[in-house]
């Protein structure tokens, strides 16, 4: 919920009410939905559920597009728990800090050049005669 | 955090700002940032002002969540409106998009470049007048191959699968000081090996002169009869609240916010073009992502985000690479949901994720909405449908051909396919455009170029016909698309713009 929250506060308000409006309307619009039987979306089953999805989706309508959106932002938020990613075999942070080094002991001198060349610029080319 | 002389961020920022320089520049990416530089070194006082806030590479880590909420507009959630709709990603952050993009350095292409001189008069844009700029460019860029052994076990089985077809397959051309392979390019990359304007123009731009202001929307262009005056705007705090005013009085604007706030925030100005182009013609090169699952363990976040791109079907406007994607964006994309999903992430590290990029011939277009801003509309066109599902199946042989054990395919719907055959057999039946999975970086058009002011926007150096003073320097400048990755078409016409202003300077 935190990550959902933090990806919420990145969003332009306008964003933040219609991606919280479209939670609702997934929530509960599953009441409408024969085999829920009046249930709510939170209270179904993960095969009920699972099939409320789908039938929305084969829609292609706007309400198929808000499950994609409401889906990308809710997987986006879970999969960037760092307990997820390592159950799936992602860890970064060691491999970041292993590779930087090997840059740094294999290419230090020029890395250390090429960065000290930024400031140190000429003017771009000319454009040519001027046409007007 | 250290923070570069010259450099302003909101949380100094206490009350309304009354400035006044020679030059104003919206927008700190690829076209801003080079603008700034160019023109500090001429000796003109230059200020940058920047909607995103400053993060230098220190701050970067492989976090997604992170880099989605400080470095990208909207959380990096943009939708151009369609059937289907297309999501794209703006960087909005000092650097702009050149901080989060993939670091691919290409020239434009001779006959794009031809294209645009024949059909709209463009002036000093043939190849031959770019390539003093591509070289200068590339220099200070650090734009060359990757160090082999930053090359990861994706791109290797991609490139493997490229040759068996016998598929013409380059490596990429990378703005990069012997990158790492992090795979950390859309984060942000925290080594600062991506020759991102963030460790190049922008500091080369502060260290002549140059005053940069983070955090600071540009909410309108000021005129004075048919000349600019400035700009104003204001602070954005944290939480997308309103801080002070700022105003800024120059003689001369560039903007360069890219394809959508560019047109948009001229369009809010009162600006209007006689051809009725301005904020028409967006083209987006629509891509899309075919998964493949291999046997072997692949952990493609163990090397560089791209190394490769099939330049085989380049005739047809098909540009096929293979990129790794984070967990965190892998699971928005797939075509999968709840359980299912679940079980195709377990295999995370068996994944190789590439797709084509189609040269599209359909436009789009921006509309300032009230209440809700610049909204984005696209209108994919048959033929580009035709060739993303041909450059779809195309990418899927290469990954067959490679190994790959199975293979989803990014349009809604469609079951898991197991054999090149198998695919043929479903993509023989139409692929409805509105079940495609559709993406974009490539934002380019909507004040596109022209010496004919019936046709086009801006003249051939980037200046707005009919208002003094004012230039355009970012991918919105083009006529059409490049058919490959934007970047350096955009600062080697930013770097031409730039100087075509300096020579105009009284002496």
């Amino acid at each position: 919920m935190r990550e959902f929250g933090l990806m919420l506060s990145a969003l332009p308000p306008v964003a933040r009410k219609a991606l919280a409006g479209a939670l609702i309307l997934l929530d509960q619009g599953a009441r409408l939905y024969p085999p829920s039987r009046g249930r709510r979306f939170a209270r179904l089953d993960d095969r009920v559920a699972d099939a409320y999805i789908r039938a929305l989706l084969a829609r292609h309508d706007a309400a198929a597009e808000m499950v994609q959106r409401l889906k990308g932002v809710v997987t986006m938020c879970y999969y960037d728990l760092a307990e997820v990613q390592r159950e799936i075999g992602y860890d970064p942070a060691p491999y970041i800090a292993a590779v930087s080094r090997r840059r740094l002991e294999t290419y230090g001198p020029q890395i250390r050049a090429g960065e000290a060349a930024v400031t140190a610029g000429q003017p771009g080319p000319s454009p040519g005669p001027d046409p007007s | 955090m250290s923070v570069p002389r010259g450099l302003t961020g909101q949380a100094e920022i206490t009350g309304d700002l009354n400035l006044a320089c020679d030059a104003v520049i919206v927008g700190s990416g690829a076209g801003g940032a080079t603008v700034a530089a160019e023109l500090a070194e001429a000796g003109m006082d230059v200020i940058v002002l920047e909607e995103g806030g400053y993060h230098p590479t220190e701050s970067f880590t492989a976090e997604t969540g992170r880099a989605l909420r400080t470095l990208y507009r909207d959380g990096g959630g943009g939708m151009a409106i369609g059937r289907p709709s297309v999501l794209y990603a703006e960087g909005r952050c000092v650097g702009g998009s050149t901080v989060v993009n993939g670091g691919m350095s290409w020239r434009t292409p001779a006959r794009v470049l031809d294209r645009w001189a024949e059909q709209d008069g463009i002036k000093a844009i043939r190849e031959k007048d770019l390539d003093p700029y591509f070289t200068e460019i590339e220099s200070r860029l650090s734009v060359g191959r990757q160090d082999p052994e930053t090359i990861g076990r994706d791109s290797e089985l991609f490139k493997a699968g490229a040759d068996a077809k016998g598929w013409n397959i380059v490596p990429n051309q990378r703005n990069q000081l012997h990158c790492a392979g992090t795979n950390s390019c859309t984060s942000g990359c925290p080594t600062g090996a991506k020759r991102s304007m963030l460790v190049t123009s922008v500091p080369r731009a502060l260290s002549l002169g140059a005053r940069l202001f983070a955090d600071c929307r540009v909410d309108r262009v000021t005129r004075s009869g048919p000349a600019v005056t400035g700009v104003t705007g204001h602070v954005a705090r944290p939480g997308g609240r309103t801080g002070p005013k700022i105003t800024v009085r120059a003689g001369t604007v560039i903007v360069a916010g890219g394809a959508i706030q560019t047109p948009a925030l001229l369009l809010r100005s009162g600006l209007r073009s006689v051809s009725g182009q301005l904020g028409r013609n967006l083209s987006l090169h629509p891509n899309a992502m075919v998964t493949a699952f291999f046997d072997e363990d692949v952990s493609g976040w163990h090397g560089v985000h791209q190394a490769f791109q099939i330049r085989e079907f380049m005739a047809e406007g098909l540009l096929l690479t293979a990129v790794n994607l984070p967990p965190t964006m892998l699971a928005g994309i797939l075509p999968a949901y709840g359980r299912e999903l679940g079980a195709l992430m377990a295999d995370y590290n068996r994944i190789v994720t590439a797709g084509p990029l189609v040269t599209d011939t359909g436009t789009g277009r921006i509309r300032n909405v009230p209440g809700l801003g610049p909204q984005v509309f696209y209108r994919l066109t048959d033929s580009d449908a035709a060739r993303m599902v041909r450059g779809v199946e195309l990418t899927a042989d290469a990954l067959f051909a490679a190994g790959a054990r199975r293979v989803l395919l990014p349009f809604d719907g469609a079951p898991e396919i197991r054999s090149p055959a198998e695919m043929r057999r479903l993509l023989a039946r139409p692929v409805p455009k509105r079940s495609m999975q559709l993406y974009s970086i490539h934002l380019m058009g909507t004040a596109r170029m022209s010496e004919d002011p019936r046709r086009g926007v801006v003249g051939s150096f980037g200046e707005f016909h009919g208002v003094s003073g004012l230039v355009v320097a970012d991918a919105s400048l083009f006529p059409g698309p490049v058919g490959m990755n934007p970047m350096e078409t955009v600062i080697a016409l930013a770097m031409r713009n730039a100087q075509r202003l300096i020579e105009r300077l009284p002496s």
